[in-house]
């Protein structure tokens, strides 16, 4: 069952000042910007919060937190959202769910990211047979750079954290 | 001690402290009134404008009745009262005994530079060579040491700050009247002890301290330094640690023993830096890595030295009855915490304070605004609300500052009025807090007239732009989401905070603190208590409400010296000096011309004097030296004396230093101060000063006697309203023995207190009602008349009369000496937002009732929905009605907490939540009431159906119009005046636009009618909380007790009279009066003045078409003799 209460209980001293919008470094780029956002959490419209993807482009970088004037955890409670929509599956946040399931999934194998392996399970992700095409120009360059190694996705080898994992959603599961 | 030790002590020379002292002194006792600061006025002086005014109003706190026991003159200048004794310079360090009777041990700062010598002349600062930041203008802009601690002050005497002065001694030589006397330097009694095995560093160090004017003694070996420890005292050692025979940690081990308070300082090589850690374990207070450079060193020294120095100030003892704290506020700094608006970062971002200087001609620009980075004027100016208010980080003030909003208006209407129009000033915000009674409006005219262009918005930082040599304001409002501009110069309006030694002063006087750190004072006041918090010492407030917050503890502080038979005296004027009548004498004019012996002007002032001599009436003429000097007076004194004249006048510099001597020389020549009068005649070229002592000699030759008869006063009191206000005045006054008349319209006396339940903080209104009822009806000397009216009243401040109409009763007739309009205010009836068409819409009032009557009132309602400002704010009631907001957070935390699954909603324009009541709106926030804002082109719409209520309110953050179907609306509909306008008439009070009380000024005579005799308390002056209501009604007390606690009132000299052979009744002279002091006789038919009412202004004597009417030392055949004198 999706749910904001327990977040609606982080942020009830919000004023609305929108130090939050007036901060976030990726404003530019969400459909909706976080006060506005707060506020539809402080409304329980949880429809419409989960139909946004503004908590998805946040990008954890404290901006908001540290300014706030009433001291309120705004980066955990992206986080939170994140958190819900991720476990609800919610259609809205399918982009993030497969992003950073990828990305976990290469860390599960490898104890680290593997960049090709990582992008790879994500397309496959996706089902979009374009989406690969879209990120070309940005996958040659890094490439170039020598930032990204072209490795084939390969199981498990020995430095994998499967018992890690495997703990970690075990505390999570607990009641 | 001097004999004029105090009955009472203020601590704190600001404006509550001046008022407190006043009402004390005015009412007979006598005042110790102390400053920490080189000067008096606190904040307001660095205010040279207040609002609504936008100018200075502070002087019309000066008395009224028997106005020449104090200077009249501005009060920002200096406050000078025969009952005051003004100490600056002094704390209050501490305070024992009982209520009643306290000892308290003040500590007084030396004085370098003689305040009873110094004459102002400024020769000391222009020799001065040390200039150090200009503390008066907020360290913008520079000031020598020696220098004047407020540049508009009278007397204005220099001082020297001791903490930046080297001793150079430069000013002692020139200065004329020799009253700088500079200690001898303390450095020397801090002596160092330099212990090290090596030759050069312990020289070396010797040399550099030397220098620095410490004593320095050195010891090659730790041995030696131990034996010289217990011979000398030392204040700090430096120790080497690697020493040849015994280790530093050794000797520091047995040093530490013989002295257990020795500084040691630990001095080591890099090799034995973890030792060195190790020592600080025992004692070391730190220690430092060789090589070092002198000037660490000498800092480090310095920080000890500041430290331990011996404080440069005399103990004065005072016994005192009793002690008021106004001690007013501090501010939030700014640049400490995250700093994101850069302040002290960026020159041109400034704190409200800051920018008051920079406008102020006294400022470090002249009263220019320019720009602090490159000195050129702004085009535009932003103020940022809330800095350090209003917040739950860096270290947390969840209270609203009060004052912010107003100023930062007055702030921007001024740069609009005094500087060039085309300067753009925004106010970012985000609730205006214009809860006042005339705010509204003063912001309604600083929006049209002034072009301020205010938005809701809270910017988050500042930053500077390079490119553009601006600075740049990063925020999201409410129509773009994230946005930034450009200003030239950024405002912050900082909050205030509670003063730094708050805890030790409410310590001693054994007040309690609130949960912020501020004192908790308590409406009543609680029993046996004998120091008193005043003004905005207690909490956030403005000008308003500081002065009555200091006069209501005076009110209890002065009935704690009545209960402890401090009996307060009649003025000493009329009890002791008898002046020798002299109106059948010639005039015969002393006149005295000074010249200094420094200068060569001895040669003009005798020119000058032999012109005068040949004029009639000038019997002789003395020419003096060094007046200034106590010398050069007493000389002076010493020839004037056996001189058989009846006037004197003084040509001199600087003619405010004479105002206490002219007082004590009228004394010992039994000649009224009537008769005295000083001149200036060297500040100006030498034309002007020989007119200026002709028409003194002119004016003084005209001066007739004060020929006022003293009222005798009537002391009764009649309180027209018996709600709260009226029945904490009564008691008030009663209890300083005043007989009591009580009038109240109603059955029985409660007023609006008996449909209250309780406040937001929870105090219970039903039974401070039941209390205070009781203790009125038990009062011996208060008389309560019910279901009663004030029909008629007439008469002047000490004696009127008024017949009161009764239903029950027959007529009676009262003879009072002063009036209280205490007739309250209701809540307002309206027909907005469907009220009246369904029943589960109700007023805040009807919700009230409701939940009293019934417990299971709000069965059945899980939405709820609160209206603001309805018809409140707008043309309807164009004020802002300041219990609405809280009443209504009051209600739905209630609801929230019996009903935690209601859903609340409030529809708000601006929170008006000041002060304390501030934190109650974040408690409703943290319960999950929602709060929406309205604008009021976009008010909530109400539609009444059959089947319920429905409310329409866009949505400003999710920008959507939302709907609500509450089962319960409640509406704020403001207070109005309860219809005082028939009965403030009668009585002889203004009544303002919205139909309350018209006080003399809103801000320095908040509760007194521009009438004398006639003051105002509670909601009849305009809407307040109960609280607020009984500070007022303690207030009001206070100012007629001015009044009732002398048996005669003595007029003033200066007062109108009419020739009533000249006089042709046309009345207009009654009209004009501002003071209401003229009324006609209809038996004598003759236009009668009031003395006591009469305060001198003149309007009559202008508006008089028959010259009958005439002020008394401003006459007529005198004003022409005096103009023809001047040319």
């Amino acid at each position: 069952m999706i749910t904001t209460t327990h977040i609606k209980k982080l942020l009830s001293t919000c004023m609305q000042c929108g130090t939050c919008t007036a901060s976030c470094p990726n404003a530019f780029a969400m459909d909706m910007p976080p006060r506005k956002l707060w506020r539809l959490v402080l409304m329980d419209r949880t429809e419409d919060i989960f139909n946004s993807t503004t908590f998805s482009l946040c990008s954890t970088c404290y901006y908001c937190t540290l300014r706030c004037p009433r001291g309120l955890p705004l980066t955990l409670a992206m986080s939170l959202l994140k958190e819900q929509a991720f476990k609800a599956k919610t259609p809205g946040y399918k982009n993030g769910t497969a992003f950073y399931g990828s990305f976990m999934e290469s860390v599960r194998r490898h104890g680290r990211v593997r960049e090709t392996e990582f992008m790879t399970l994500y397309f496959m992700a996706m089902k979009n047979p374009l989406l690969p095409v879209e990120f070309t120009g940005i996958g040659l360059k890094l490439i170039k750079k020598q930032k990204v190694a072209i490795e084939l996705p390969s199981g498990p080898d020995g430095s994998n954290l499967d018992r890690l994992f495997k703990k970690v959603k075990e505390i999570e599961e607990r009641p | 001690m001097n004999d004029k030790q105090g009955n009472a002590l203020v601590v704190g020379a600001g404006i509550a402290g001046i008022r407190s002292a006043l009402d004390l002194a005015e009412t007979g006792h006598h005042v110790t009134l102390i400053d920490a600061s080189t000067y008096m006025g606190g904040i307001l002086s660095r205010l040279d404008y207040q609002f609504p005014s936008d100018g200075c109003g502070m002087c019309r706190m000066l008395p009224l009745v028997e106005r020449d026991q104090s200077a009249q003159f501005c009060l920002r200048r200096g406050l000078f009262h025969e009952n005051i004794e003004v100490m600056l310079s002094t704390t209050l360090e501490s305070l024992e005994g009982d209520p009643g009777n306290y000892t308290a041990h003040l500590n007084r700062k030396v004085q370098i530079i003689d305040p009873e010598k110094c004459n102002g002349c400024g020769a000391c600062a222009e020799v001065c060579p040390v200039e150090i930041p200009d503390g008066f203008n907020l360290n913008r802009g520079r000031q020598k040491v020696a220098h004047l601690p407020l540049p508009h002050a009278l007397p204005n005497t220099y001082t020297i700050d001791m903490n930046a002065c080297t001793r150079c001694g430069a000013c002692v030589p020139v200065c004329p009247v020799d009253a700088i006397t500079i200690p001898e330097d303390p450095r020397k009694d801090f002596r160092i002890l330099v212990v090290d095995d090596e030759l050069i560093v312990r020289d070396s160090m010797k040399e550099w301290f030397e220098f620095e004017g410490y004593a320095v003694d050195m010891a090659e070996s730790g041995a030696t330094a131990l034996e010289m420890i217990p011979e000398n005292s030392y204040s700090l050692m430096f120790l080497d640690i690697k020493m040849g025979q015994m280790d530093g940690t050794e000797v520091l081990k047995r040093a530490k023993e013989i002295c257990p308070e020795l500084k040691v300082i630990m001095m080591t090589a890099y090799a034995t830096v973890e030792t060195a850690v190790e020592t600080l374990t025992r004692g070391a207070l730190e220690y430092i890595v060789k090589p070092f450079e002198p000037d660490m060193v000498l800092t480090k020294v310095d920080t000890l030295y500041q430290d331990t120095k011996p404080p440069v100030t005399t103990p004065v003892t005072l016994e005192t009855g009793t002690v008021i704290f106004t001690c007013g506020t501090d501010f939030y700094e700014p640049s400490t915490g995250k700093n994101t608006y850069g302040h002290g970062v960026y020159p041109d971002v400034v704190t409200a304070q800051e920018f008051e200087r920079i406008i102020s001609g006294t400022g470090p620009t002249g009263g220019q605004l320019l720009r602090p980075s490159n000195g050129k004027p702004p085009e535009r100016i932003a103020w940022i609300q809330c800095v350090g208010s209003r917040t739950l980080q860096d270290g947390g003030a969840p209270w609203c500052s009060s004052i912010c909003c107003m100023h930062a208006l007055k702030e921007a209407s001024l740069v609009h009025k005094k500087f060039p129009q085309t300067i753009e000033t925004v106010i970012y915000y985000m609730d205006m807090r214009c809860f006042g009674k005339t705010f509204e409006d003063y912001k309604a005219t600083a929006i049209a007239d002034h072009q301020i262009i205010l938005k809701r918005a809270r910017p988050h930082s500042v930053r500077w732009d390079d490119a553009l040599g601006k600075l740049r304001i990063f925020l999201a409002d409410m129509f773009t989401d994230k946005t930034d501009e450009v200003f030239d110069m950024v405002v912050l309006s900082v909050g205030v905070r509670p003063v730094k030694d708050m805890s030790a002063l409410c310590a001693m006087g054994d007040i309690p603190l609130n949960d912020w750190g501020f004192p908790n004072v308590s409406f009543p006041g609680k029993p046996g208590q004998g120091v008193f918090a005043g003004g905005s010492f207690s909490g956030p407030m403005d000008i308003h409400d500081t002065l009555i917050h200091a006069s209501s503890a005076s009110l209890r502080a002065l009935t704690l010296l009545h209960n402890n038979a401090f009996p307060g005296e009649d003025s000493p004027e009329i009890k002791s000096v008898s002046y020798r009548d002299v109106s059948m004498e010639i005039p015969a004019t002393a006149l005295v011309l000074c010249h200094c012996a420094t200068d060569d002007n001895e040669t003009t002032v005798r020119e000058m004097a032999a012109s005068f001599n040949v004029l009639p009436h000038v019997s002789h003429c003395i020419v003096a030296k060094n007046l200034c000097t106590r010398e050069g007076w007493e000389d002076l004194v010493s020839k004037i004396l056996p001189l058989k004249v009846n006037r004197v006048v003084v040509g001199s510099c600087l003619p405010h230093l004479f105002l206490k001597k002219i007082k004590e020389l009228s004394a010992q020549m039994h000649l009224h101060p009537h008769y005295f009068d000083v001149v200036d005649i060297f500040q100006t070229p030498l034309a002007t000063a020989r007119s200026r002592v002709g028409m003194a000699l002119t004016g003084i030759r005209h001066r007739t006697p004060d020929t006022t008869l003293p009222v005798r006063v009537e002391k009764t009191a009649l309180v027209i309203g018996a709600g709260i206000a009226g029945m904490t005045a009564a008691l008030a006054l009663a209890d300083n023995d005043v007989h009591v008349v009580v009038v109240e319209k109603a059955q029985k006396p409660g007023g609006n207190l008996l449909w209250l339940h309780k406040n937001i903080t929870g105090t219970d209104f039903s039974l401070l009602a039941k209390k205070t009822i009781e203790a009125l009806n038990a009062h011996p000397r208060i008389e309560l008349i019910t279901g009663a009216s004030l029909a008629d009243t007439f008469g002047h401040a000490g004696h009127f009369v008024s017949t009161i109409e009764s239903e029950t009763q027959e007529v009676k007739i009262v003879e009072h000496g002063v009036t209280l309009v205490a007739t309250g205010g209701n809540e307002a009836v309206s027909t907005a937002m469907g009220h009246g068409q369904h029943p589960s819409i109700m007023t805040l009032k009807e919700l009230e009732q409701s939940l009293g009557d019934n417990p299971a009132a709000m069965d059945g309602v899980d939405c709820m929905v609160m209206i603001q400002c309805v018809d409140c704010r707008d043309e309807n009631k164009p004020y802002c009605s300041r219990v609405c907001c809280t009443s209504a957070l009051k209600h739905a935390l209630l609801m929230k907490k019996e009903h935690p699954d209601m859903f609340i909603y409030v529809l708000y324009r601006d929170m008006m939540t000041p002060g304390f009541t501030e934190p109650f709106f974040n408690q409703a926030r943290e319960a999950g009431i929602v709060f929406i804002q309205y604008t009021l082109d976009r008010k909530p719409e109400v539609r009444v159906e059959a089947d319920g209520v429905t409310v329409r309110i866009f949505e400003p953050i999710i920008h959507e119009t939302i709907e609500i179907a509450p089962q319960r609306l409640v509406l704020s509909t403001g207070v109005v005046s309860s219809k005082p306008r028939s009965i403030a008439e009668i009585a002889g009070a203004d009544v303002d636009a919205y139909g309350f009380f018209q006080p003399a000024d809103d801000k320095f005579r908040p509760v007194d009618s521009i009438k004398e005799g006639l003051f105002a308390c509670g909601m009849a002056l305009g809407p307040r909380s109960v609280a607020d209501s009984m500070a007022s009604a303690e207030t009001a007390a206070m100012r007629a007790l001015r009044i009732l606690n002398k048996t005669n009132l003595k007029a003033a000299t200066i007062t109108a009279g009419v020739k009533t052979t000249l006089c042709s009744l046309c009345e207009l002279c009654i009209k004009a009066c501002p003071y209401g002091a003229r009324s006609l006789n209809s038996e004598r038919m003759v236009v009668e003045v009031d003395p006591v009412m009469c305060q001198g202004c003149g309007t009559c004597a202008a508006i008089c078409p028959a010259s009958a009417s005439f002020l008394n030392g401003f006459k007529d055949r005198q004003m022409l003799d005096i103009i023809d004198a001047a040319f």
